[in-house]
């Protein structure tokens, strides 16, 4: 899918080559910075970042699994907490410490842990001031 | 000009307790939750491991951002207080803000570049 994206601050003299660059090949100014980014990236390989997409993809997990579960177990199970890795149930206890416990021994990449119940989404106002992810 | 901000010495635990840092926070009045941390620390806490239900935050831009939430536990003179942890894969620092700051009765002694911090029922 193609976006337009505004970026600040690109160095003017570099882009003026790209877009020579660009028409000297006869491609888009948007495949050179693709290919660009591209390179960047697989340059880098953070394991902080790896570790944050392997949370992200379990977590999407865990909500696919929830959308069609959550309506039968709070019907069964409210009140209770569940532990839920990877899109699969863990298990399902009566307090958050024993299903903090029962996390805790197993290998995972990322858990939730989720009182049956409250709801699975929360928009709240936290104040936080605008350089935060500077 | 030399920038001071009020920043105090915690201990952060994970909900069991099994996993603790000690770690600098700024005290930021503007934050209503409790803790704000970089995901490095957040992972090294082992925190992913405890995670709420989605939590999306707006910050001061109007901007909305998805961030990973926890409970945790923060320990200050020897009190425990536990909180939600928050981070983001470009969270840059370290908050503490009012769901603990509510708590305790802070005094910014910015002359003398200092925070003194009491626990009113301790």
């Amino acid at each position: 899918m193609s976006t337009i994206i505004a970026i600040r601050g690109v160095d003017e003299e570099l882009y003026r080559k790209i877009k020579a660059y660009a028409a000297l090949e006869g491609r888009t100014i948007g495949s050179i910075v693709n290919e660009a980014l591209r390179m960047w990236l697989e340059s880098r390989e953070h394991p902080l970042y790896e570790k944050w997409r392997k949370i992200k993809e379990s977590r999407e997990k865990n909500y696919e699994w929830l959308k069609e579960n959550y309506e039968e177990l709070c019907a069964k199970h409210k009140g209770m907490y569940i532990a839920i890795s990877e899109g699969k149930l863990i298990g399902v206890y009566k307090d958050f410490e024993s299903a903090a416990r029962a996390v805790e021994k197993l290998p995972l990449e990322e858990a939730m842990i989720i009182k049956i119940g409250e709801p699975l989404e929360r928009k709240v106002d936290l104040g936080l001031p605008a350089d935060i992810f500077k | 000009m030399d920038m001071w901000s009020p920043t105090i010495k915690i201990i952060v635990a994970n909900p069991l307790k099994t996993v603790t840092k000690e770690i600098y926070v700024k005290i930021d009045t503007g934050f209503n939750g409790g803790l704000f941390l970089p995901f490095k620390v957040y992972v090294e806490l082992g925190l992913h491991l405890f995670e709420t239900s989605k939590v999306i935050a707006s910050i001061a831009t109007g901007e909305l951002v998805e961030l990973l939430t926890s409970r945790a536990i923060i320990v200050i003179e020897n009190a425990e207080y536990p909180c939600m942890a928050y981070t983001s894969l470009r969270a840059n620092r370290s908050l503490l803000g009012l769901e603990i700051l509510s708590k305790l009765r802070v005094l910014i002694d910015g002359k003398g570049r200092k925070v003194l911090i009491e626990d009113p029922e301790a």
